[in-house]
């Protein structure tokens, strides 16, 4: 008993592997094949949004919460989500741990993690390809590391033991960044392809993460996409965002630059992407759209649900003959 | 070394008083900060419009939330 006051997390996997549980979620190795397995699509839980998403459960396939709003909830404010839960699929976002930082992760958070999926049961979990923190300093949002080779195993051995304690691999998610991280001499696709296979993990692909990376880098955002580790892909985030003016700096032409800020509809070349996605892959894709504010009508993020599965009907449509064959 | 260079990058996230340094003498901003010869490159390299941008949203998004940049117990 007082080993538990010491060591919560460790008695909490303890726990765990004593009551001979099972992977919690459904995460680790991706699908290969998709064995009629469905694409499935649906929202972001949000509290201005949940009226909307209860009344219209049969136009959404899953609905994806974040987690580190839920932390230190009561048992009263996780009543609600655990009626959800049992109502349609549930995935939990969490937005800080910093996975990839080399400082190792917060025991607490990992801790908060667990046992909210004990009291949610979702279907999987993920978190982001950033570091928030370090130093002693907290950043506040998702920061991307410098993407090098030094920073890869740190980046491992937090996603492993995510792992171990959560017993299911979190997908991971590629960030949105205004600036090409100091430092870097592995590209984004090369870095996170590394990272994802050292750890086994599956991929949560943000499209309008790397869209906007691919603006603002000039490059293009199709062959940013080809180069992703798309066989690990097993959900996908759509968001908007909007061009914020660079400011005026000596000796430089101020321009332009896209940040995602999920006030946004999700653009027309976005759910572009998704159809290419959906045509170079075989596995079936959990699609979920972002919005954190300046809300629309309920009926424009339906439609937004629904043009999704139109952008994934698109792409199946068109596999690539490898992805059919894959699949075969 | 990794973890050094993202400190640093974490404090001028963070800390708009040490950008503004790291932006008039970088040399000076970064002596101290124990950053290997490459980072220190890496850093005179850096896109320093991106790292304005990058800090001014992720500035935005504290003020939204009401958290101090300066992690507590440190």
């Amino acid at each position: 008993m007082e080993a538990a006051v010491d060591d919560p997390l460790g008695a909490f996997v303890r726990d765990r592997v004593a009551g001979g549980e099972p992977d919690r979620v459904a995460g680790g190795e991706p699908d290969r094949v998709a064995g009629g397995e469905p694409d499935r699509v649906g929202l972001g839980w949000r509290g201005d949004l949940a009226a909307g998403i209860f009344a219209h459960l049969d136009r959404i396939d899953l609905v994806e919460l974040i987690a580190d709003d839920y932390f230190k909830a009561d048992a009263k404010t996780l009543r609600p989500l655990q009626l959800l839960s049992s109502q349609v699929p549930l995935t939990l976002h969490g937005v800080a741990m910093g996975l990839a930082g080399s400082e190792p992760v917060d025991d607490a958070r990992l801790l908060a993690m667990g046992r909210l999926i004990d009291a949610l049961k979702p279907e999987s979990w993920s978190e982001h390809l950033a570091f928030v923190r370090s130093g002693g300093f907290e950043i506040g949002h998702l920061a991307a590391p410098p993407r090098r080779e030094s920073n890869v195993a740190a980046a491992i051995a937090n996603i492993e033991r995510a792992t171990r304690v959560i017993a299911a691999a979190p997908r991971l998610e590629n960030i949105a960044t205004l600036v090409e991280p100091p430092g870097s001499p592995l590209s984004e696709p090369a870095w996170t392809g590394t990272i994802l296979d050292g750890a086994g993990a599956p991929m949560l692909l943000d499209l309008h993460n790397l869209y906007a990376n691919a603006r603002n880098t000039g490059q293009s955002p199709e062959a940013l996409l080809a180069a992703m580790p798309l066989a690990r892909v097993q959900g996908v985030h759509l968001s908007g965002g909007h061009w914020i003016d660079e400011p005026a700096m000596s000796g430089r032409t101020a321009g332009q630059r896209l940040l995602d800020d999920h006030v946004h509809d999700v653009p027309e070349d976005v759910f572009g992407l998704l159809a290419v996605l959906a045509a170079r892959v075989p596995q079936p894709l959990e699609v979920i759209i972002e919005r954190d504010g300046a809300y629309p009508d309920f009926d424009v993020l339906l439609g937004q649900v629904d043009a999704a599965r139109a952008a994934l009907a698109r792409g199946r449509a068109h596999r690539h003959p490898a992805t059919l064959k894959a699949a075969a | 070394m990794s973890a050094l260079l993202e400190a640093f990058l974490a404090r001028l996230y963070a800390d708009e008083h040490a950008l503004s340094m790291f932006l008039r003498d970088p040399e000076a901003a970064m002596d101290g900060a124990g950053l290997v010869e490459a980072d220190r490159a890496a850093m005179r390299a850096a896109d320093l419009v991106g790292l304005r941008m990058a800090a001014k949203s992720y500035a935005n998004k504290r003020a939204g939330r009401g958290k101090p940049a300066k992690a507590s117990g440190h």
